[in-house]
């Protein structure tokens, strides 16, 4: 098998247009979360972590991508931001892209333009970079964008491909915050991941491309993907399972294969009652509760699709950093199993950075990267 | 009452897709989650939707369904004293 | 790799193994038709009736793939399965249902894996999960897909397939139960040819 490495990523978020913007924004403690002034999702005050659409339409402009859907320009603005700093040939027969979204053009549902097949986001992606092959895209609930990361390292490891272009996408819509508000699982103030008064989850949206590709980059520094696996809870399809049990497996085969133990964990942490206490037990059961672990979703929200590639890039940047970002919105902690929660900015080397994740239908997933200096 | 009791018997039924039961498969006083007939927290939210769409009736807070949930007389008594429809 | 079982439900007809099972004679449609396999099956789980067409079509075809106590390794049986529609059926019904008051109950099943979450649930299955998205079937893409996971992780079987759900006249879910070891008397080959073959649409 061989050895997978990054060679470049962009996060387009609530916090920025480029993945750069968007760490120093973590750094500087600035939530994307906002109350819209005019809600175009509902009549409800809950906040949002919602893009700047005229900034990034005026980018796809710069990048020559239009006439395409919302979404598709999202995906198509963060594939190419991320290509331009790899230097891989998109065209190449080599090279694989995989997209990862839960609803795509959900919010072309029922105009009859074909936009909402998922697989539609792809045609565009095909012809847009003349891939060689059609864009795989996965559909996995909260987790594709690690099951996307997964599946990409396998496809290098194995020598099917030698590059690979991972993009997660989701968009906000009428169709996913009236579904959550039908859960009531919304928060009407910004998240809080593992806090005591924590009482829902907040809705983001957002792209996060990785290039994966077994060459190493000409860096002083190299990530590695190095292992990852996914696990059913076979419990709930829509509550976590109350012992962790398929995030624990997920964890523990992705740890296993490695032998590594991870010295920093960014954690789903939705900040719902029930995923966070699951995460902390997950945590323990696996003896990481000593670990520095945080959620990203203070700052950008559940960006669902997105929030596998997203929260990995975040990850990879504060370890190429030496660098942890606290867990923004927690204050008093309130899960189950006594986990070591990231409450300040702090300089920190470390070299092992541990990605989980967790969605409806009972999936979970992890993915483990390696800084070699 | 009784009829109420009747009519949210049929009403669940159909609402939670409870294929196999007939309404005199359901005791009003059976509590309707854990052992009884294992509704689930999905099921609970949809209770909510129900009291809404027929009694307009609105519960903000999942976990006040606990109590109002518990079986089909806490539910009947619930919405007597709340109904708007 | 073995195929040891395969299924397929079509609003023609059942088969398993390719001997055909129950045939649609009435022509109903997918609730009524889906429910009389069902019950010639006593299948016996008051969720099916729970679920969305997409869950309903995935969980039977497991459901008679596995029969009711499968001898295999919970933590090592995985699930790859594929379709063109995603969800998009009960996609079209929850969004109607916001016109009113939304229902929970149909937004949870608006994602294409809760279908492997459900067959999870019934079976304990606590192994690797993919759901992926394709304009058609390819043989070619479920044999890659299936065997990328035999080659890259520790499973032992793998439930693959395609469920896909276009309207209550148009859909089709053709499951195989792939392992590493030959267990049936009709077991073939798992590859790209075998499943052309077997795969009836």
């Amino acid at each position: 098998m061989k050895k997978v490495y990054v060679l470049s990523d962009n996060v387009i978020s609530p916090l920025g247009m480029n993945s750069e913007e968007n760490f120093d924004n973590l750094r500087d403690g600035n939530s994307g979360l906002h109350y819209l002034d005019n809600n175009p999702f509902t009549t409800e005050q809950i906040p949002l972590g919602s893009l700047d659409w005229e900034r990034i339409f005026n980018h796809c402009n710069e990048h020559e991508i239009d006439g395409h859907t919302k979404f598709d320009s999202l995906v198509l603005l963060s594939l190419s931001k991320a290509i331009a700093e790899s230097n891989i040939r998109s065209s190449a027969d080599n090279v694989i892209f995989i997209l990862s979204t839960t609803k795509g053009n959900i919010d072309h549902l029922g105009a009859n333009n074909g936009k909402s097949f998922l697989w539609s986001t792809a045609k565009v992606i095909q012809k847009h970079f003349n891939t060689a092959h059609f864009p795989l895209v996965i559909s996995n609930a909260c987790i594709s964008g690690l099951v996307a990361i997964n599946t990409a390292r396998r496809l290098l490891a194995s020598g099917k491909y030698e590059h690979a272009v991972v993009c997660g996408a989701d968009i906000l819509s009428d169709f996913v915050v009236s579904g959550f508000l039908s859960f009531k699982s919304l928060s009407a103030e910004p998240c809080k991941p593992f806090d005591a008064k924590r009482d829902g989850l907040s809705l983001g949206e957002g792209a996060g491309t990785i290039v994966l590709s077994i060459e190493q980059p000409a860096k002083p520094e190299v990530i590695e993907v190095a292992s990852g696996a996914s696990s059913n809870d076979a419990n709930h399809i829509s509550g976590p399972s109350r012992t962790g049990e398929g995030l624990f497996l997920a964890i523990h085969k992705t740890l296993a294969s490695k032998n590594l133990q991870p010295q920093y964990i960014s954690a789903h942490g939705t900040a719902t009652p029930y995923n966070d206490d699951m995460e902390s037990r997950a945590l323990k059961r696996n003896n990481l509760e000593n670990v520095p672990v945080n959620s990203f979703k203070g700052f950008t929200g559940h960006t669902l699709g997105a929030a596998g590639t997203i929260e990995t890039i975040f990850g990879i940047h504060a370890m190429r950093h030496n660098y942890l970002i606290r867990s923004l919105g927690y204050n008093e902690f309130g899960v189950a199993e006594k986990i070591n929660i990231i409450t300040k900015n702090q300089a920190y080397k470390f070299n092992v950075f541990l990605k989980v994740a967790s969605g409806f239908g009972g999936c979970n997933a992890a993915a483990l990267f390696v800084k070699h200096e | 009452m009784a009829e109420l009791i009747s009519s949210l018997k049929e009403q669940i039924i159909e609402q939670l897709n409870l294929e196999d039961l007939t309404p005199e498969d359901i005791d009003e006083k059976d509590p309707l989650f854990g052992d009884g007939l294992g509704l689930d927290s999905i099921d609970a939210l949809e209770l909510i939707v129900l009291l809404e769409r027929e009694y307009g009736i609105k519960v903000e807070n999942p976990a006040d369904g606990k109590k109002i949930f518990y079986s089909i007389e806490t539910m009947a008594d619930f919405i007597e004293k709340n109904r708007k429809k | 790799m073995y195929i040891n079982q395969y299924v397929c439900i079509s609003p023609d007809k059942v088969t398993i193994n390719n001997e055909s099972s129950i045939i649609n004679e009435e022509k109903s449609d997918f609730r009524v038709f889906t429910k009389q396999i069902y019950r010639s099956y006593a299948l016996q789980y008051p969720k099916f009736f729970k679920m969305d067409e997409h869950s309903r079509l995935g969980f039977l075809a497991a459901s008679l793939l596995l029969g009711p106590e499968p001898e295999l390794e919970n933590e090592n049986t995985a699930m790859v399965m594929m379709n063109a529609e995603s969800t998009l059926f009960t996609d079209s019904q929850y969004k109607e249902s916001i016109s009113g008051i939304p229902s929970p109950a149909l937004f949870v099943y608006t994602l294409p894996n809760i279908v492997m979450g459900e067959i999870a649930i019934k079976y304990k299955f606590k192994g690797e999960n993919i759901f992926l998205v394709e304009p058609a079937f390819e043989a070619q893409k479920l044999y890659d897909h299936t065997s990328l996971i035999f080659d890259t992780t520790p499973t032992q079987s793998c439930i693959a397939g395609w469920v896909n759900v276009e309207s209550t006249k148009n859909y089709l879910a053709v499951l195989y139960l792939v392992e590493r070891i030959a267990n049936s008397q009709k077991c073939i080959t798992f590859d790209p040819t075998n499943i052309e073959k077997t795969f009836q649409s």
